[in-house]
């Protein structure tokens, strides 16, 4: 039992290892962004309209989608003088620029640096997106939540386990349990 | 070992909240948790401007899981009342100014157990309300995240130290970073 255990433990945490890191590094960037300045790497480039694109700025978030400039579309506004809208995907962000009577709109792409993509990441929850790459993170990020769990459970066991290590062990787990149960009680009693 | 018996609670509640985050519908589509109501009586002084007034209303109320009203939870509803809408880990707090009536009418949001867990997992330092249990818990949550990661290179570096060919230790390690590194790339 305590060898299976330790098995796995080890290979839980092995496996969601990057996971487990990313969520703890995007939380100290939440935490103290004042310490990580993001500078986004800015990128312009001209993309050819087609004709059937020119009064419709969806089809052409579409075209551009198709060209790996995926994610979410916003900020949609069109006029007489043209259209402009956004696509937005974790840590990068296509700003288009179409004037009436061009040939071509200009895409100003901006990518966010590491920690910023983390932090974006870390969001990164849940089915209901359209786009089959961010279901298999959410499917990962359910694992390594589940993972969590089981980690935290085999790690208590093992540390049970261990003889010599129950006394001090068992006080800084019960005043773990006191402070972070007792606040969370408190807090949700309170209105 | 022992940071991670210390922040236990933290670690489960990430865990939890990881498992709830991915089965919940995005925001825009969850049920409003329900209200209850309440109207007190509140002089209004006449001399106060919005913000000033806002500030009152929170001083007054005493409300303990927030902190004063920033510029966005001030607003004017549809009849032209002071409206100030406060987060709490509970749910938000809505007062409005009755000044006519010199009243002030209270609805209180019932946040599910889900959405409390959620937002406790989020508190950090810098949106801690001003209170020992709300500052307390983002301390604690600080040691938390801390240990997250502490834990998670501490793993590696005790499997390197002990057992590094066990082979399905190296096999697993190098398919858990293939996985992320490929989503990483594919996501950017």
């Amino acid at each position: 039992m305590y060898s299976n255990l330790r098995n796995v433990h080890l290979l839980l945490g092995l496996f969601f290892f990057p996971f487990l890191l990313m969520y703890s590094a995007s939380a100290v960037e939440m935490a103290h962004s004042e310490w990580f300045p993001d500078e986004p790497i800015l990128s312009e480039e001209a993309v050819p309209v087609e004709p059937a694109e020119l009064s419709n700025p969806r089809a052409f978030a579409q075209t551009l989608m198709r060209a790996r400039k995926w994610g979410e579309l916003q900020s949609v506004t069109q006029n007489g003088e043209g259209f402009t809208f956004r696509i937005v995907r974790p840590g990068t962000t296509h700003s288009v620029r179409y004037v009436t009577g061009a040939s071509e709109a200009q895409v100003e792409t901006s990518v966010s640096g590491v920690m910023r993509m983390l932090n974006r990441l870390h969001h990164l929850a849940g089915f209901y997106r359209d786009q089959t790459v961010t279901h298999w993170w959410a499917a990962f990020a359910g694992l390594a939540s589940l993972a969590l769990l089981l980690l935290g459970a085999t790690g208590v066991y093992l540390w049970f386990r261990l003889y010599k290590e129950r006394l001090v062990g068992g006080l800084i787990l019960s005043v773990g349990l006191l402070v972070g149960v007792g606040l969370l009680v408190a807090t949700r009693l309170q209105s | 070992m022992y940071a991670g018996l210390f922040t236990f609670t933290a670690l489960i509640m990430y865990g939890l909240t990881g498992l709830i985050d991915v089965v919940r519908p995005p925001w825009q589509e969850r049920e409003s948790p329900p209200t209850t109501q309440q109207l007190v009586a509140f002089e209004a002084p006449a001399d106060l401007d919005d913000m000033q007034m806002a500030q009152r209303v929170y001083e007054y109320l005493d409300l303990p899981l927030t902190g004063p009203p920033k510029s966005y939870s001030v607003s004017r509803d549809d009849d032209h009342n002071l409206a100030i809408k406060l987060y709490t880990p509970n749910g938000f707090r809505t007062m409005t100014l009755l000044e006519g009536e010199q009243q002030l009418r209270v609805v209180r949001s019932h946040a599910g157990l889900e959405s409390f867990i959620s937002g406790r997992h989020g508190a950090l330092l810098k949106y801690a309300a001003p209170r020992f249990v709300t500052r307390a818990w983002a301390y604690y949550n600080e040691a938390g995240l801390w240990s997250l990661g502490f834990m998670a290179l501490s793993g590696v570096a005790l499997w390197l130290g002990s057992r590094p060919r066990y082979r399905w230790a190296q096999v697993v390690f190098l398919s858990g970073n293939a996985v992320f590194f490929t989503l990483y790339w594919l996501i950017r």
